[in-house]
Parts: C-alpha cells; sequence; structure tokens
C-alpha cells in the first residue's frame, strides 16, 4: 500500500475510479471510452474526474453507437492500446455483441495469435431498480458462455479494485461485469499494486452443512441467508467465484466435497444460466460426494416485471436461498 | 396416453403420499372412477380417473411425490406401451414449439426444409444447421421420467450414500431413507452402520399399519431442538405402536427372594465372576423352565392358528444408548445358570457396542425386562411381539410381610406378566406367574 486508499472504506464505485485512475497514470496505452462518460462523469459516476486529469485524448465521449465504438475499442487493442470501455449498462451490449463475440473473443485466436485483443468491456448490469424488462437484465451467462473472452463479476470495492487492475494488465478480451446494486456499497480496497488474480474463488463465509455458491450482488443475498440459517443452526459456506473465465473449479469442489452439498445462486435466468453451467462442473467433479441434488436459484424464468413488488418477487432473495438450503438438506421447509 | 400427475388437493398442499391404488397395474379403468387414494398435508383424499384407458402405474403407495409429479399413465389405445415421461421441470420449462415449428437455430429455413444460402452468391454449406421439417425433437428431456419403478429395482440413492455403503459393504435394499422422497441420503447410511441390528430388521416388512403421525406443533409448543429419529428409534417407535393394537392385560405377584439372594451369595464361591449369575439371570431361567412346562404360553398367534415353538429362546431387554434391543438368549431352558449369566453379560456389553449379529436378536418367544437396578418397585412392560407375554422385573429389597401371622423383614420383588389375551388367558398366566415365583423361592431349582 503506497497511497492512503488502503484502510479507508471506499464505495464500490470509488473502487473502480481507483483502479481506472491508478492503471492510467501507470501505463500511458491506458484509455477510456464510451458514453457520457467524459463531461457528464458515467450515468454512474465511476470515471468521475478522469477528463480533467487525463484529458480528451484519453477519456474519450462516444456518440449513442455501442456496436460502433465497441468496434473501434477492439480495433486499438489489436493496435497495441488498453482500451477500458464502458458500455452504459449491459443491456445496451447487445447491440454490440456482434463486436464482442465474432471480433474480440476471436481475432487473437483466428489470426494465429499475431493481434492480442487487450480490451476491457465494462458494464453494470442487474435488476432491483424498476427499469423495466429491457433495463433489467443479468447476461454473466451470455458471456460465459463465449471461449475467447474472460468474465469478471466483482461483488465487493476491494475486488472491483483488484479485478478491474487484472482486467486492464490482462492481454485477453475481459467482459468486466458490474452490478447496479453495489455501486455504493462500501467496504476497505488494495493499494495500487493490490492485484485481485482470475480464477481465484473468494470464501465469504466459512460453514460446514452446505456450499452456496453466488456472484456479484448475490453475495450479499446469500450472506443474508447464511444468518437467517444460522439461526436455525444450519451454517452454509458461501463462495464467491469471482471471474467465470477463468473459473476457480477447485475451490467450489473442495467446499462440495466437504459439505455435500451445494446451491448455486445467480440473477440470470434459470435456462442455461451461471447456476446451470456451475452445478454441472459440480456434478462432474464431486458426483460421489454430493448427499442431494445440487440447488439452484435464479430471477423467474420470466420477463423482469416493472411493479415493484413483482420485480422483487422475480429475484432471488434470502428467504428463496434459506428454502433452497434446506430441502437440499432434507430438513423441513417453512411453507 | 394420459399422464396423471400428483393432484394439488388444498391450498397448502406440495407433496403427497399415496396410501393405496384402488386398481391395479394394467387394470382397465374408465374416467371418473375411483383410482387412487392420496394422503395430503391436510386429508386423505381419493382421486379419480382422468380418462378411460389401462393403467400404468408410476408411483408406488407409500410414495410422497411433489405436485405435478408423474404417478401414473393411462394408456388409450391397449398394445403401445409406456412412453418414458420427461421428468418435470418445474420452473424452467421451455416451450417445445409444436409440431410444425422448426427448431429456432438462428438460420432461416426454407420451405423446403433445407439451409439457404448465406450472404450472396457464396454458397456456404451448413449441412449441421440443416432442419429436419418434421419432428421437432422434444426439447431437453434430462433424464427418463423418475421411475420409482417395480418394488425395489430402485432404490434412491445420493451418490455420496452409495459410496459409504459400497466401502463399508453394506446392502442399501435393507437402508431406510429418510430424505427428499425417501432418498437414502449419507446420514441414514451412517445410522444403518451404527446400529447393525436394525439394518436386518427391515426384512420386507408386511405393509406397516399406518403409524398416527406425530402431533402437528401447536402455537404453545416451545420452539426446539429438531432431531431426527435414528433408524434404531424409528423401528422401536414402529413396533411400540404396533403392540399398541394387541389386547393384553397383566398379572402380578411378589416373590420372596430371600432364599434366592442366599443362593447368589453361595454361588459367588463357585463361580469367577463372569458366570456369577444377576437376579435378572436367575429369572431368565425360571421363565425358561416355566415355558419349557408349559409351551403354550409362548405361542405365537398366526392368522386363525396358534403356533406353539420348538425351542425355548428368551429375549432379554438391554438398554444401549438412544434406544432399547432385545437380544435372545437361545434355548435358555437347556443352559445353566452360570451359562445363562455369561451369556447375557457377553450379549449386553456387544449389544451396547453395537456388535451383534441379526440372528442373535432374533426368535426370542418370551421376554424378561427389569428396571430393579434404577429402584423400579415394579412396572408394566409392552409386549414385544409377536411374543404373546413379557415379564417385567422389578427390584428385590427388603420389605415387612407376614409369616405364620408375624410381621417379619423378608427380600421381596415384584413380577408383572403382561400377556396377549388373545393368546392366554388369566388362569393361565397367573398358574404361569406362579410356578415362575416358586422356582424363584426354591433356587436350587434353577440349578438342576
Amino acid at each position: 500500500m503506497t497511497t492512503g486508499d488502503g484502510p479507508r472504506p471506499v464505495t464500490y464505485r470509488e473502487a473502480l475510479t481507483q483502479a481506472l485512475r491508478e492503471e492510467m497514470q501507470r501505463d500511458p496505452d491506458v484509455f477510456v471510452m464510451g458514453e457520457d462518460i467524459g463531461r457528464f462523469d458515467g450515468a454512474f459516476k465511476v470515471t468521475r474526474g478522469l477528463l480533467d486529469e487525463f484529458g480528451e485524448r484519453r477519456v474519450v465521449d462516444t456518440p449513442i453507437s455501442e456496436a460502433g465504438f465497441t468496434g473501434l475499442g477492439v480495433g486499438a487493442a489489436m493496435a497495441g492500446l488498453r482500451p477500458v470501455v464502458e458500455i452504459m449498462t449491459v443491456n445496451f451490449a447487445i447491440l454490440a455483441m456482434d463486436q464482442i463475440v465474432n471480433n474480440a473473443a476471436k481475432i487473437h485466436y483466428m489470426f494465429g495469435g499475431q493481434a492480442p485483443v487487450p480490451i476491457v468491456l465494462r458494464m453494470p448490469g442487474g435488476a432491483g431498480h424498476q427499469l423495466g424488462a429491457q433495463h433489467s437484465h443479468s447476461l454473466d451467462a451470455w458471456f460465459t458462455h463465449i471461449p475467447g473472452l474472460k468474465v469478471a463479476c466483482p461483488s465487493t470495492p476491494h475486488d472491483a479494485k483488484g479485478l478491474l487492475k487484472t482486467a486492464i494488465r490482462d492481454d485477453d478480451p475481459v467482459i468486466f461485469l458490474e452490478n447496479e446494486g453495489l455501486y455504493a456499497k462500501k467496504g476497505p480496497v488494495g493499494g495500487p499494486d493490490d492485484l485481485v488474480p482470475f480464477g481465484h474463488a473468494a470464501v465469504r463465509r466459512t460453514g460446514t452443512h452446505c456450499t452456496v455458491i453466488a456472484h456479484s450482488r448475490m453475495v450479499w443475498v446469500a450472506l443474508a441467508a447464511a444468518d437467517l440459517l444460522a439461526a436455525q443452526g444450519v451454517e452454509i459456506e458461501v463462495i464467491d467465484p469471482r471471474t467465470f473465465r477463468p473459473l476457480d473449479l477447485d475451490t467450489l469442489a473442495t467446499s462440495v466435497r466437504r459439505t455435500s452439498h451445494a446451491v448455486v445462486v445467480d440473477e440470470g435466468w434459470p435456462e442455461c444460466g451461471i447456476a446451470a453451467g456451475v452445478s454441472a462442473h459440480l456434478y462432474d467433479a464431486c458426483f460421489d460426494w454430493l448427499d442431494a441434488p445440487i440447488g439452484r436459484i435464479n430471477s423467474a424464468d420470466v420477463p423482469m416485471p416493472y411493479a415493484r413488488n413483482l420485480e422483487q418477487a422475480a429475484l432471488p432473495q434470502p428467504d428463496d436461498i434459506v428454502r433452497a438450503v434446506l430441502s437440499t438438506l432434507g430438513r423441513e421447509v417453512p411453507r | 396416453m394420459t399422464q396423471m400427475l400428483m393432484p394439488k388437493l388444498s391450498d397448502t398442499m406440495e407433496e403427497g403420499t399415496i396410501l393405496q391404488w384402488m386398481k391395479a397395474e394394467g387394470d382397465h379403468v374408465t374416467k371418473g372412477e375411483a383410482l387412487v387414494e392420496v394422503e395430503t398435508d391436510k386429508a386423505n383424499m381419493v382421486v379419480d380417473s382422468p380418462a378411460d384407458g389401462v393403467l400404468h402405474l408410476i408411483a408406488a403407495e407409500g410414495d410422497t411425490l411433489d405436485v405435478g409429479a408423474p404417478i401414473a399413465q393411462i394408456e388409450e389405445s391397449p398394445g403401445a406401451p409406456p412412453t418414458p415421461v420427461p421428468a418435470a421441470v418445474p420452473s424452467a420449462s421451455i416451450p417445445d414449439g409444436g409440431a410444425d415449428e422448426p427448431v429456432a437455430t438462428g438460420i432461416p429455413v426454407a420451405d423446403d426444409g433445407t439451409s439457404p444460402v448465406i450472404g450472396d452468391a457464396v454458397t456456404m454449406e451448413l449441412p449441421q444447421v440443416s432442419v429436419p421439417p418434421q419432428p421437432p425433437a422434444p426439447v431437453a428431456p434430462p433424464a427418463p421420467a423418475p421411475q420409482p419403478a417395480p418394488e425395489g429395482s430402485r432404490i434412491p440413492t445420493s451418490p455420496l450414500a452409495r459410496n459409504i455403503a459400497a466401502r463399508a459393504d453394506l446392502d442399501l435394499a435393507a437402508v431406510h431413507g429418510t430424505g427428499p422422497g425417501g432418498r437414502i441420503v449419507k446420514a441414514d447410511v451412517e445410522t444403518a452402520l451404527a446400529h447393525p441390528e436394525v439394518v436386518v430388521d427391515q426384512t420386507p416388512t408386511p405393509p406397516a399399519p399406518p403409524i398416527p403421525p406425530p402431533p402437528v406443533p401447536t402455537a404453545s409448543w416451545p420452539a426446539g431442538r429438531r432431531t431426527p429419529l435414528t433408524r434404531l428409534q424409528q423401528t422401536i417407535a414402529r413396533r411400540m405402536t404396533e403392540a399398541h393394537a394387541i389386547p393384553d392385560f397383566t398379572v402380578e405377584r411378589d416373590v420372596d427372594t430371600t432364599a434366592l439372594a442366599a443362593a447368589r451369595a453361595d454361588l459367588r464361591v463357585a463361580l469367577p465372576e463372569d458366570r456369577r449369575p444377576s437376579v435378572n439371570d436367575l429369572v431368565v431361567r425360571a421363565v425358561a423352565m416355566a415355558v419349557r412346562e408349559r409351551p403354550d404360553l409362548a405361542s405365537r398367534l398366526e392368522g386363525d392358528d396358534l403356533v406353539v415353538p420348538d425351542g425355548v429362546h428368551v429375549g432379554v431387554a438391554v438398554s444401549v444408548p438412544g434406544g432399547l434391543i432385545v437380544p435372545v438368549v437361545r434355548d435358555a431352558d437347556r443352559k445353566s445358570v452360570p451359562d445363562i449369566a455369561e451369556e447375557v453379560r457377553d450379549l449386553a456389553r456387544r449389544g451396547r457396542a453395537g456388535d451383534l449379529r441379526p440372528a442373535e436378536l432374533e426368535g426370542s418367544v418370551i421376554s424378561v425386562t427389569n428396571l430393579g437396578m434404577f429402584g423400579i418397585d415394579r412396572f408394566h412392560a409392552v409386549i414385544n411381539a409377536p411374543e404373546a407375554a413379557i415379564l417385567a422385573v422389578g427390584r428385590a429389597v427388603p420389605r415387612p410381610v407376614v409369616v405364620d401371622g408375624h410381621v417379619v423383614v423378608r427380600e421381596v420383588m415384584t413380577l408383572s406378566l403382561s400377556a396377549d389375551h388373545r393368546v392366554i388367558y388369566g388362569a393361565e398366566a397367573a398358574t404361569f406367574l406362579g410356578r415362575v415365583a416358586e422356582l424363584l423361592e426354591h433356587p436350587a431349582a434353577l440349578l438342576v
């Protein structure tokens, strides 16, 4: 820790700003680009102050043109720069999927390794703010599906900073999935050289009865569930994979082999989702240690409702996890 | 083919138990006919057949299934074999598109079902996405239906439980599953391994009479720690409940054990410690001798027959951690008192250690149970079915008794014989108990 940033709790938002600023100071090839990120400080204020500090050449406001500026970023990365592209929300990344899937993820592979694409695509996702069905996506599974991408989804300010720095220094394209519900979350962060490596899960709480795997905002939902379960004498182990490409299956499987029970939580939809994919890995790795089928908790398999009560009902809540854990353990599930 | 699912019979019902199929596999059923009795959280209800046809059972009697789980199929056109049902995918169903829609691949499909040309004039062969015009593949059939198939053919078992059982060489057929849907889970295997004697008890038990459910916790019942019964405790609970149906009665009498105490003192001189009889060992011997003289006391009722056993095997109740077992002294009438003493000691020790073989827990024709060591003067025991009688032994203590018109102090013990009145009548029970008392009051007779 070389600055005073360390012990002072900062918000998830500010942790991301620190990572950007420090990496831009460290490496002149790093630049940021996106809609409203300069003069407006970004829709979620993650790039606040960067325009003043680094100027218009390194803090680039773009038109509303996701496919265009994502492609621009891919090209800049191929040419040797390290672009950090902000897509205002994951919902708008859908417009840039061709650039992401067909170019960012493929070019290094298709041209014999001659042109790595060290781009970072930051985007917040998640629901819970009554933004309607079109603006409430959790598309983590979409990106995790694609070989050639790396996918990080920080749940804490510490990881937001450490993972973003790792992403910027990584030579592969990284999809960096933030969560709108976490920007105000406060916590300690590391210094300029404290990186959080990809492919290393974090154990957020230890327990012996059941392993609960959750990422991003769902980590906090799982921890709330852990408190409720502890009151009933059930201790769950909460593990945050932090990245899905690469996935730290070892840490997950080691825990599941010890508890013999697992529940995977994911804010995305159930079909072919993160929970389904992680469960499949665990069935392969832990089949002979499992004492019950792996539970899966997802958002309801519907377009996200707008009405607050329906939206909350559709999202995974602590009580959903409590029920899934009790059910997996064969205990009586309250009606 | 009509699929019959576990119906939701109340607002709160989440699962139901098949109590009874009123029709058998292969029977022809008609729509509206009473087909199955289902136990819900509220009540038992009869469910009618949803269609005409031939019944194919999926769920067996006793199975507990979630609402919406397949329980039977009704085949309208006889002949075709029942098709496997895709497992219910409750929260995550994929629409299957219907018969005429091609499977969506993202590639437009020409009317003739071939792949179109992509791009301008460049023909790209994409054989892997050519869509056969017809049968839409049944979407996502993850696994064949959970077929709670022909009895005993597959026991739902968690992989972990199966693994532990395999390593311990434990036959899962003998393990009772307490997990969801009756799945054998780790705890069940561990219980079975910890209580080997209980495992064998699981011979195809006749359809156990329904045990009244435990009282539903009411608001006045304080919350507390919940511990599942061990397999042993479950077995005891079941058998005690069954025994409650026996019309029993009890006869009691006091036995003067002054001479017995003296005999025990004398035997100390002659026998090594592990062969010296306790009072209970002498009671076992007396009971065995009395049964040999009156073997009908040890009859068992089988249908409308009384079966008089050939051997006099006496069960001895032994308290073990978390329960009670009844190891058996075989042919106790032909064993000497020191032999019985040594054997009972060994059975009790191994019983507490969970080391008894199944055969050592089976075949008793009458049982002896003793709470004298706990300071109990007298008690009435529950008959250990299918036996017809059990002798409860209280403590032997000095008491004032009247002898020849004078109050004197004698050592006295109370015996209580509980008997199945369908097999044993009052006079017989009294005579039998009198004979046991007589033998105990003349201990030399026990040593012949």
